[in-house]
């Protein structure tokens, strides 16, 4: 097994990663396809099930600056247009795994999905 | 092309009788350096009395003959100076004036008919415009050379015109007037040739097989046939500049500021109109009278004094003084405008600059990198985060 020395993501140190995936909540089926996606809006609480409020304080945001309200918004996924996976870097102690959803809610919103099939978690991202 | 010719003997001995009275009726000889270092000297004029002497003899030779001569370094920009007024003055009879050298001018009279009617009122008219202390020699006849000829042979305040009778008044004079080269009269004198009646009976061929190109030259000019153009002058614009110093200096540094201080005048005149330098001559006088000149010119026109200046600056080095200079000035002999640049469509890097610097600030304010730009890592991965990065925008 080889160690992942992460010379081939990030090089040079003074790069900054950006389009990391984000954790989602999601809600699957019998045959494991997500079904609802929980994610963490800012504003104020329009969605269906505004049921938890926290706030987020920023990590170094200056005292003045107000705190970010996020709500939990559920959102339910009206279809599956699009499927994929990808394996990578196998052959690393971390290898790579994922199963990708291009999915549709019911706002007529799109969004990229994926879950880690290694850890199980789900996460969004863009693609 | 009828041409009068207007010969001023002894130009630059009688330019500085005229600056200086006090020397006339004393045999003078008019001296010009040779060199830059001013150590060889030739006689570039005389007093009319010193019979022998000719243009371009070397100061030894000329003293060998009269040793009891007063001496006088010419002072070329004041004769020249001299002369173009005297230029200004015959164009105001014809449009077309050439001064084909110190002393010696071409005017062109044809179209002017209806002005002058006779040649007798040309001439009154010529002969007023050019004062009577350089007793003005003047001759009238269908090209340059012949007209040289019969001003030069012209009586004292009178005007020989050629008109048919080139031919005999040419055949008598001695070949030694051609304009040719030296070589070229050496070899018409050893041939035996020493009229131009002789060299214009010869047959062109054999000329031109003995003397080239030149031999056919040699032939009309002795037949009184010269057709070479007339050259006017162009109307041009002309700065001229100049300053005595408080004190005799040899310092590159000393002329340089006063010439600086002749540009700057210069440059007050040209700014308003947006113009440049493209030529200027510079010239100095030492305290020995000596001369020197040298000529700049500008790929590009100089639109400020420290571009000139440093151009000045390597003239100097590369051409010394003759000696401690008590006088200085220039003559801008050329205008220009400033060549277009094409300049960046996007932004200025000037207004980059001052965005980085206060990129700069603002990263040293907060203690890390606050702007970053967009870099490209690995475009091709299939691993969306492994894509791009951010990199700090100052590159820092």
């Amino acid at each position: 097994m080889v160690q992942n020395s992460g010379k081939t993501l990030c090089p040079d140190t003074r790069l900054r990663r950006i389009n990391l995936p984000e954790p989602v909540s999601v809600e699957e089926s019998a045959s494991g396809l997500p079904t609802s996606i929980s994610t963490l809006e800012k504003g104020g609480s329009r969605g269906i099930f505004p049921l938890v409020k926290d706030l987020v304080a920023q990590a170094g945001t200056p005292v003045s600056t107000p705190p970010v309200i996020k709500t939990a918004v559920k959102q339910v996924i009206i279809s599956i247009e699009d499927r994929w996976r990808i394996d990578d870097e196998w052959w690393r102690s971390e290898p790579v795994s994922r199963l990708y959803y291009a999915v549709l809610f019911a706002a007529g919103k799109r969004l990229v999905i994926y879950k880690d099939l290694i850890s199980g978690q789900w996460y969004k991202q863009m693609y | 092309m009828r041409i009068l010719g207007v010969l001023l003997p002894h130009f630059a001995w009688r330019c500085e009788i005229w600056r200086r009275p006090e020397i006339a009726g004393r045999s003078a000889i008019v001296l010009q350096s040779k060199d830059a270092g001013g150590s060889s000297k030739l006689v570039l004029d005389y007093s009319p009395e010193l019979e022998g002497l000719q243009r371009g003899l070397p100061l030894q030779q000329a003293l060998s003959r009269y040793g009891e001569v007063e001496l006088i370094q010419a002072d070329i920009p004041h004769y020249w100076s001299v002369f173009d007024d005297l230029l200004d003055s015959l164009e105001l009879k014809s449009p077309l004036v050439e001064g084909a050298e110190l002393g010696c001018a071409y005017v062109g009279l044809d179209g002017l008919q209806s002005i002058y009617p006779d040649d007798g009122i040309l001439i009154k008219e010529v002969r007023e415009v050019i004062s009577k202390n350089f007793d003005p020699r003047l001759g009238i006849a269908g090209g340059k050379f012949p007209a040289y000829l019969a001003a030069l042979y012209s009586p004292p305040g009178g005007c020989r015109i050629l008109t048919s009778d080139v031919g005999d008044f040419l055949s008598g004079l001695s070949c030694e007037v051609l304009p040719v080269s030296l070589k070229s009269r050496n070899k018409l004198r050893n041939f035996g040739l020493r009229t131009l009646g002789q060299v214009a009976a010869l047959p062109p061929g054999p000329l031109q097989s003995q003397f080239g190109p030149e031999g056919r030259k040699i032939r009309e000019l002795a037949a009184g046939f010269d057709d070479t153009p007339l050259y006017p002058r162009l109307t041009r614009e002309v700065i001229e500049e100049s300053a005595v110093l408080s004190s005799i200096t040899v310092s590159l540094e000393a002329l340089l500021v006063n010439w600086e201080a002749l540009l700057s005048r210069v440059f007050m005149k040209l700014a308003p109109r947006g113009m440049g330098l493209r030529s200027l001559a510079l010239w100095t006088r030492s305290w020995k009278s000596e001369y020197w000149e040298q000529s700049l010119r500008f790929k590009e026109p100089a639109m400020d004094i420290r571009s000139t200046i440093s151009r000045i600056k390597l003239l100097l080095e590369g051409f010394p003084q003759p000696g401690p200079v008590e006088r200085l000035g220039l003559k801008i002999t050329g205008l220009g405008r400033r060549h277009g640049h094409q300049r960046s469509l996007f932004s200025e890097v000037r207004a980059q600059d001052h965005l980085m610097d206060d990129i700069k600030q603002l990263e040293t304010r907060m203690g890390g990198p606050q702007i970053f730009r967009i870099k490209e890592v690995e475009p091709w991965s299939r691993i969306p985060e492994r894509r791009y990065a951010l990199t700090p925008a100052s590159g820092g």
